[in-house]
């Protein structure tokens, strides 16, 4: 295997893009990736993206190529769930290169789902299928804040997690946005303001959930070789883990036998590090108790300390390892986390708006999941070949 | 009568079973003769150890909260208004598998993690019966 390294980044603008369509945000920041690391289009030989979740799409890797100009050897849709799928497009990449069956690969998702989305449809519109049908949605568990919702109360019940803590969570992540350009959601956040946001699903209310957002994210990797010869700092894939254990809620095992943690430990364990040598974590925040559950799996903190890890400021820029320094998918903007791979790059590469640049951050973590913690993923990203 | 505008489940060769059995006021779970557990959700084959011929048997219909989250906004157009705030739960039934339902019958803030409940059948339509739980 040739070795394989990421030398590209773009991310469009984030949030009410009227107008926008799930192609052209995707070629947006597909542009922007290949601008950034001085690579032709024509080079581009393997493509992997994600369909939007607001519309039904089959085939799209080959819309999206055909709507940039491209005629890669390889291209595919992939969709694994939340930030476990840039993940697997970036897997995806480093076989093919690595192999020598593409040169240079493009990966990226994207999707006007703020303004794409049927009027009235909180969620997922009722259309494309979580696969929650027949024991789910009859009883009135639709879309994904009620299953991440019952997750919270189970973690409050076993660990006495309390609703301040999940609001540390969220407070923390607008803070980090502040210092965010690119972010949607730069208005500053209280506790009070946390407290007092309209409730959804107990534990949860406005402020633990995620934003929708139109806007994309692209990465672009090519063999190590190559990189020597252009402008930008490579980033390296140190390390993957993965594990799969369910799809939806009903069939979640409990908080203790989760994916996340050996996900993370096989991720570190490949990178021959521990996560203390981590400078910084993405970590993939659909809603408040996902950085929490992701803290600990990652050994942050001890399993069931993740409430008191974020009250305490820890997750914090300035703590012992900033999480979400862009702001996350609740401040940030939710763009399936592939976000949270471009900002680990654009940190490891020290580019960063100044206050929240972690300082010479040499390893970043990005941990995610798909589903209800169903497919978790952990990638271990360094800075330099 | 309005016409139920709520998603309904629409049973397959696997499911018929179970949504035939809460129509008949049976919970019923698929139980595989090979390793001798029971799974939920049904489907066609056991999950534990891929065996077949799976047989249903009645459970026994009680259980305890697993966990449960009380729902403030109708995530399904307005279908779900007139019911707000109403109760997801996960209930783990005695058989030791967990399935996916409501908690009726108390006030949502009475629900607690591991609190003893027992299937009640709400017949939603002339032909679908949803397995709920109370209280008990």
């Amino acid at each position: 295997m040739r070795p394989v390294c990421i030398v590209g980044m773009g991310e469009t603008a984030m949030g009410r893009l009227e107008g926008s369509t799930s192609l052209g945000l995707q070629a947006e920041a597909s542009r922007l990736a290949l601008v950034d690391a001085g690579i032709k289009p024509g080079d581009v030989e393997a493509v992997y993206n994600l369909d939007p979740y607001t519309q039904a799409m089959s085939m799209f890797a080959q819309s999206l190529l055909e709507y940039l100009g491209l005629k890669p050897n390889v291209a595919a849709t992939i969709d694994a769930g939340g930030t476990v799928t840039p993940m697997t497009m970036i897997l995806n990449a480093i076989a093919a290169i690595g192999q020598g069956y593409a040169e240079v690969a493009l990966c990226t998702f994207g999707e006007n789902a703020l303004t794409g989305r049927p009027k009235g449809v909180h969620g997922l519109p009722q259309g494309p299928s979580l696969g929650q049908e027949e024991f789910e949605e009859p009883f009135g568990c639709i879309g994904m804040v009620i299953p991440y919702a019952l997750v919270a109360q189970r973690h409050m019940h076993r660990y006495g997690t309390t609703k301040e803590q999940l609001g540390a969570v969220a407070i923390s992540a607008r803070q980090h946005a502040a210092f965010n350009p690119r972010a949607q959601m730069q208005k500053p956040m209280t506790m009070v303001d946390y407290m007092s946001a309209r409730p959804i699903a107990d534990p949860f209310g406005l402020l633990d959930c995620s934003v929708m957002s139109d806007g994309a994210g692209a990465v672009v990797l090519t063999t190590v070789e190559r990189a020597r010869d252009l402008r930008t700092t490579p980033v390296r894939v140190l390390g993957f883990g993965g594990k799969a254990t369910h799809k939806n809620v009903n069939q979640m095992p409990d908080l203790g036998d989760l994916g996340l943690k050996p996900a993370g430990d096989v991720a570190l364990a490949r990178a021959g590090l521990g996560i203390a040598d981590a400078d910084f974590c993405c970590i993939h925040d659909a809603f408040t108790i996902s950085t929490i559950l992701g803290a600990e799996a990652l050994g942050l903190c001890g399993p069931g300390e993740g409430g008191p890890y974020a009250a305490a400021g820890k997750l914090d820029l300035g703590g012992p390892c900033p999480v979400n320094p862009h702001g996350g998918l609740l401040s940030h903007a939710h763009i399936g986390g592939m976000n949270h791979l471009c900002e680990a790059v654009r940190q490891l590469r020290h580019e960063a708006e100044p206050p929240r640049q972690v300082p010479e951050a040499k390893v970043g973590v990005v941990s995610g999941n798909g589903g209800v913690f169903s497919l978790c993923g952990v990638m271990v990203l360094g800075r330099g070949l | 009568m309005a016409e139920y505008a709520r998603p309904l489940p629409r049973p397959s060769v696997a499911t018929k079973p179970f949504w035939d059995g809460c129509r008949e006021g049976v919970l019923r779970l698929p139980w595989c003769p090979a390793c001798g557990r029971p799974h939920f959700f049904p489907r066609s084959l056991c999950p534990f150890c891929l065996g077949t011929g799976l047989e249903w048997r009645a459970a026994s219909g009680r259980g305890r909260v697993w966990s449960h989250s009380t729902v403030r906004l109708s995530f399904w157009g307005k279908a779900f208004d007139d019911s707000l705030p109403y109760v997801v739960a996960m209930v783990e039934l005695e058989e030791g598998v967990r399935m996916l339902s409501n908690v009726v019958g108390c006030a949502p803030e009475e629900v607690r993690i591991g609190m003893p409940v027992a299937v009640t059948f709400d017949p939603v339509t002339p032909e679908v019966t949803l397995p709920r739980f109370r209280p008990v």
